[in-house]
């Protein structure tokens, strides 16, 4: 079965065709208005049957006066002309019908707030024309931009009172630590002299709980001294000095800080340069600080008669600094908290091992502010690896 | 909802009781977001757990609460947002409800996440008509009855309304009999 063609769509009745375009405007060859839209006459009293469409209609885009051949050979052209005694701007396009030239189009306005002053109500357009919605969505962008300088001020105003809190809390941290170190000085030196039995001899007990006394008080110390640094790596304090620094004095230099404690524990420490970079630019004191502190864990946290190392090696541009051991290893849950101030994994190993909790924070600060970055690798059991890369000397790779 | 329904509810509390109260019924209901983004999508949750804690801790029925918040929306929310296109929606209040359909049906176009509630009018007299008031959502019956009632304000305009058919009654949506 063949079908038959429709009846052509495509004939409106004038009521019709005035719903669906009611800013429509026909001109004919003489360059006067026939009928226009319902809405359109609504803008101004000048827009009639009969009227010359140049006395009411200026042309914007394209600017040519408008000519009703030249307009006819373009009927593609998206044509923006101004109502003149309204002020409205129309936006569309014109169709030859017949010998006529027919213009459908709408208002073209920047928000809904020149709608109103031409007086034109949302019954005023065709449901299908979406220019209400257009103005909507310019106001929505203007309500979000609002939202966004109001997140921005507020995240703004929340960052400088961190920050205040944050130097607050440094300053009184660097305060409390310098009190409390004046007086610790006298404990240990003098707890020093009197287990050096100068003044006269001591007997064991009292031998012992001197020993306590000193003891107590140096790692109390070292526990200010921490607190100190951790405080003026926070705060910006620190004085960096970049310089060219070698790679291998750094880690000799490093090593040999901690031969002491490894020694007496009798560790195996094994030390890899290959292929040696020659240099860094860094902070050669907190290169070694940083190197001295994993150094120190990896001895503290491996048995005695155990092993732990110090590797060198160059990945891209950057030297990589890698503390080793056997030791106890780290949980893969744990690792998250491993860099936070006063987090020591488990509070047995406190006990067990002694320490701050510090060492790790002040060397992630450390590693930060030398611009470098730090990785860790742990097995529970098996050991650990903390890999420092820094950046290298320019002719150093 | 979108960002904007949730920042109309602050605006609400917050001009009425001020900030404190604002952060505390934000803390009750467990909301965390800092502000709310006119034109995010949040889940529907979020309003309601926030009308409730309002309802609890200012001791007012939720109902109530949400009558406020249709006025306020009417006469605060909408007015500045796009009280321009309000205002377009006509220059009466019945003129405005035979918009309302089209109105909404413009703004779902505005909002691709947003599932807005449907109106249809129905029985339209001189000075009365029947709005359908067609949702997904449940418990916003007394938001509506506010919007309406912040429409008749804003219109400067006495008028009465009456649910004449309701979900909760059995009906398949809502339906306000308007007289003015």
């Amino acid at each position: 079965m063949v079908n038959s063609p429709s009846v052509t769509p495509f004939i409106f009745s004038p009521a019709d065709f005035e719903r669906i375009f009611p800013f429509y405007v026909l001109v004919d060859s003489a360059g006067k208005i026939v009928s226009a839209g319902r809405s359109l006459k609504k803008l101004s009293r000048r827009v009639r049957d009969g009227a010359v469409f140049q006395d009411v209609f200026s042309p914007k885009r394209p600017a040519e006066q408008f000519a009703f051949d030249a307009v006819s050979a373009a009927v593609d052209r998206l044509y923006t002309i101004r109502e003149q005694e309204s002020g409205a701007v129309l936006r569309g396009q014109f169709h030859r019908l017949g010998a006529d030239l027919l213009f459908v189009g709408s208002p073209w306005v920047g928000d809904a707030a020149e709608l109103l002053k031409l007086g034109l109500s949302m019954h005023d357009f065709a449901a299908h024309d979406p220019t209400l919605e257009l103005q909507q969505v310019v106001q929505i962008q203007r309500m979000v931009a609002e939202d966004l300088k109001k997140l921005t001020a507020k995240l703004t105003a929340q960052t400088g009172r961190l920050e205040e809190a944050a130097r607050t809390k440094d300053a009184f941290l660097a305060s409390m630590s310098h009190e409390l170190r004046t007086p610790l000085t006298s404990v240990i030196g003098l707890s020093e002299v009197l287990l050096e039995q100068v003044s006269g001899p001591l007997n064991e007990t009292q031998l012992t709980h001197i020993g306590v006394v000193h003891s107590g008080g140096t790692q109390l110390l070292a526990m200010i001294n921490d607190i100190l640094d951790l405080s003026r790596l926070g705060s910006g304090e620190p004085q960096l000095v970049f310089e060219t620094c070698s790679v291998s004095e750094l880690c000799t230099v490093a090593l040999r800080r901690v031969e002491r404690a490894t020694t007496k524990r009798n560790q195996r420490v094994s030390y890899e340069n290959q292929p040696g970079p020659a240099a860094i630019r860094s902070d050669q004191r907190r290169v070694v600080q940083l190197l001295d502190q994993l150094l120190s864990n990896a001895s503290k946290f491996t048995a005695v008669d155990g092993e732990l190392g110090l590797r060198v090696s160059v990945v891209g541009r950057e030297v990589v600094f890698t503390v080793w051991d056997r030791g106890i290893g780290i949980a893969a849950t744990e690792l998250p908290y491993l860099f936070r101030p006063f987090v020591q994994i488990d509070g047995r190993l406190a006990r067990r091992y002694g320490g701050t909790g510090l060492g790790l924070a002040i060397v992630d600060k450390i590693v930060g502010l030398l611009g470098g970055r730090i990785e860790v690798a742990s097995t529970p059991g098996v050991g650990s690896a903390f890999s420092v890369y820094l950046r290298a000397a320019a002719a150093a790779v | 909802m979108y960002g904007m329904v949730n920042k109309a509810v602050e605006e609400m509390v917050v001009s009425a009781h001020g900030e404190a109260t604002w952060l505390e019924i934000k803390r009750r209901a467990g909301v965390t977001e800092e502000i709310f983004i006119s034109n995010e999508a949040y889940p529907d949750e979020i309003t309601y757990r926030l009308v409730a804690a309002a309802s609890e801790l200012m001791q007012v029925p939720a109902e109530k609460i949400l009558h406020s918040f249709g006025e306020h929306w009417v006469l605060e929310t909408a007015r500045k947002g796009y009280g321009h296109m309000m205002a377009a929606g006509g220059s009466s209040l019945g003129e405005f409800l035979d918009n309302l359909p089209l109105f909404h049906d413009r703004v779902a176009l505005l909002y691709p996440n947003l599932a807005p509630p449907q109106f249809k009018i129905s029985q339209r007299k001189e000075r009365s008509l029947h709005l359908h008031y067609i949702t997904h959502r449940t418990g916003l019956t007394p938001f509506v009855e506010g919007l309406l009632s912040g429409l008749a304000k804003m219109f400067n305009t006495t008028a009465q309304f009456a649910l004449v058919e309701s979900r909760a009654g059995g009906a398949e949506h809502d339906v306000f009999l308007v007289e003015w």
